[in-house]
């Protein structure tokens, strides 16, 4: 049972990654971190359920619990600066910031 | 399973005042009057000077409150190391507000105080975090707040876009080590450090298994997540953006405070492995290539710029490839019969921590020199900037000098003796590493190290020889500004302080990393092969034992 929970979790963190690499758009490109921490949450909770060693523990959900709300946390900061950035260009394109490089 | 002692709350006093001064300042920031307004970095000042007196003498009040320096429980540990980061985190704190006493708009002076109070929580928190979470939650506790304080330092669109770049791979990093966490929670079923350290040391010695390849995977996404915030090499790109686009305070703080949690993380997470110099493992390897890589890419990069912000940025990659030499030589360097403990020589992690408080004091006085300056009222920035300052700031001027001096590493000042202890332990770890293949290895990435050193001179001089040699006819004008000033001048005092007695600060470090060859001895006796124990009864690691492991030592032994 743990592979497929352990899996799943892999997949969605892999879909993440690869989404933030891909995409340019500022949201997008939050959202797919956001999914990564999806990822790792269903993975915490998986390990929680069957460890590999020991008894089964609430560590794991206390630790998702404490991950969802670093998420909330990082998606307030997010939204505050794409909202600031929108402001200042009229676009969320990751490549139009360029006001910073080396010459 | 064990109930976890309960920590007493006097042992979070100096957090907890640190996060009620946070509070205050936040309020006052709302403030409608200027007189109030200008209490806000008083009551931060005053909030680190309390807590630097409760610290620096918590062995006098350990009659009152004996938490105060030793005490375990609820997943923190006040040990040695939480000790060594408190103290330095609360030292350059108080730097910190004075170079930042009147940085960001007037209105958003509040909320800037009160983030950079929350982040130095963050890393007191890391330095005692004993558990996976508590150490995710420290490490976040000070990543988010030096996003903010990148866009609230300038208020322009250049830092809005260094905060952004800042946030989104921070984010990233972050995402990778919550990743590893859980992969290592998964080996051992628990998120408390030491068990979690039992689990790993025996996975990792039962190859072939699921849970070797959960151990390894776990403990090298974590280690690669954590890479970012010393800024080494793959994540490297965003180093010069963000000190760029920041105010130059902003910058000097992203030197240390993001680095030092870095470095005491990477030092819990690598003790996991339970084998730190013992072993082939996949963590040796990745330090190994990303400190060379580091190096290398960091001093090549800083070469080429001519923007300082720019320059000491990538010269901070190459600090935090310096910084790994130390990690990868670990605190048992001069373990080996024959080998010559000079100092801290035999001791890397030791000379990592001297070395980032150091470094990071160093880079301040580089980055609060130039946000003094202005040309034509602008920051000042780039080389032809800084050109002839010592015609109208000689003052100024030495300090730059000695800052630089400090970060190329030349004889007298603090930075040498870093770099001399760093590869000496490498050296010495090279002698007694207890597989093979790693000596030659190790000393070839000191060669890598030194030959870098001599490279980065060359772009050090470039910024001495302008502030002393060229000539110009307007150079930059200081602002009158004397919290700055008087921040400055104490940056340079302890520099001075630093070169003629680098011993008490070698000291601390040293003690620091006791705790860490502590816990790495308590996995060696209860997790080692038995040949190990019963080839040699009296191996150095039963000296720091307590009476209990001791006893399992020798039942192994016979």
């Amino acid at each position: 049972m743990l592979g497929a929970y352990v899996l799943l979790g892999a997949v969605l963190f892999v879909l993440g990654l690869v989404g933030f690499v891909v995409r340019r758009n500022l949201i997008i490109m939050f959202l797919c971190t956001e999914m990564m921490f999806q990822g790792i949450i269903i993975n915490l909770v998986a390990f929680g359920r069957y460890p590999l060693a020991g008894a089964p523990s609430f560590d794991g959900q206390v630790f998702a619990l404490f991950l969802i709300a670093v998420a909330a946390s990082e998606a307030a900061l997010a939204l505050a600066l794409v909202v600031l950035l929108f402001r200042h260009r009229r676009t969320l394109d990751a490549n139009a910031l360029t006001l910073l490089r080396d010459e | 399973m064990m109930v976890e002692p309960r920590l007493p709350m006097t042992a979070l006093l100096p957090e907890i005042i640190l996060v009620a001064a946070g509070c205050v300042v936040l309020l006052l920031g709302q403030a409608g009057d200027d007189r109030r307004r200008r209490l806000i970095p008083w009551v931060a000042l005053a909030a680190l000077v309390l807590d630097l007196v409760l610290v620096a003498f918590s062995a006098r009040l350990a009659d009152t409150w004996p938490a105060l320096r030793e005490a375990a429980g609820n997943g923190l540990t006040m040990g040695p190391l939480a000790l060594f980061v408190r103290l330095s985190a609360l030292e350059l704190g108080i730097l910190l507000t004075l170079v930042n006493w009147s940085q960001g708009r007037e209105r958003e002076r509040g909320e800037f105080l009160a983030t950079m109070l929350f982040a130095l929580t963050g890393l007191m928190l890391v330095g005692s975090a004993d558990n996976l979470l508590l150490l995710f939650l420290g490490l976040e506790l000070v990543s988010i707040p030096s996003y903010i304080l990148v866009v609230l330092s300038r208020g322009d669109a250049r830092a809005l876009e260094a905060g952004t770049k800042y946030f989104y791979l921070g984010a990233l990093s972050a995402a990778v080590t919550a990743y590893g966490f859980s992969f290592l929670y998964g080996v051992s079923g628990t998120a408390s450090l030491a068990g979690v350290l039992e689990a790993v040391a025996q996975a990792l010695q039962e190859p072939e298994t699921a849970s070797y390849g959960l151990a390894t995977v776990g403990l090298v996404l974590s280690l690669g997540g954590l890479l970012f915030k010393i800024s080494a090499v793959p994540l490297h790109f965003y180093v010069a953006d963000v000190y760029q686009g920041a105010a130059s305070a902003v910058a000097g703080l992203l030197g240390f405070v993001p680095k030092l949690a870095g470095m005491a993380a990477i030092f819990k997470v690598v003790l996991l492995s339970g084998r730190w110099g013992h072993g082939d493992t996949a963590a040796f390897w990745l330090l190994w290539v990303i400190a060379a890589a580091s190096m290398c890419v960091g001093n090549v990069l800083a070469l080429r710029q001519t923007n300082i912000k720019r320059l000491l940025a990538y010269s901070g990659v190459a600090h935090g490839g310096y910084m790994l030499v130390g990690v990868l030589a670990g605190p048992r360097a001069g373990g080996a019969e024959g080998v010559p403990a000079f100092g801290v020589m035999g001791d890397g992690t030791a000379a990592v921590l001297y070395y980032v408080v150091v470094y990071g004091i160093a880079n301040l006085t580089a980055f609060a020199i130039l946000s003094l300056l202005r040309v034509r009222d602008e920051p000042c920035e780039t080389l032809r900037d800084v050109a002839g300052l010592i015609r109208r700031h000689p003052g100024l001027a030495l300090l730059m000098v000695l800052a630089m001096f400090t970060l190329m590493g030349l004889p007298p000042t603090p930075g040498f003796w870093g770099k001399l202890s760093l590869f000496g332990s490498a050296l010495a770890g090279a002698q007694s590493a207890e597989v093979a293949g790693h000596r030659g290895w190790l000393i070839a990435l000191v060669v890598v190290a030194v030959l870098n050193s001599a490279l980065a001179a060359a772009y050090y001089l470039r910024v001495v020889a302008a502030v002393l040699l060229y000539e110009n006819p307007q150079p930059a004008r200081a602002v009158p500004r004397e919290a700055q000033q008087i921040g400055v001048l104490l940056c340079g005092f302890l520099l001075l302080i630093l070169s003629l007695y680098p011993g008490g600060l070698l000291a601390a470090g040293k003690d620091a990393a006791t705790e860490l060859t502590r816990r790495l001895d308590s996995a060696a006796v209860t997790g080692a092969p038995e040949e190990w124990a019963a080839a040699e009864p009296d191996r150095p690691l039963s000296r720091a034992c307590t009476a209990q492991p001791l006893d399992e030592f020798r039942v192994l032994g016979e």
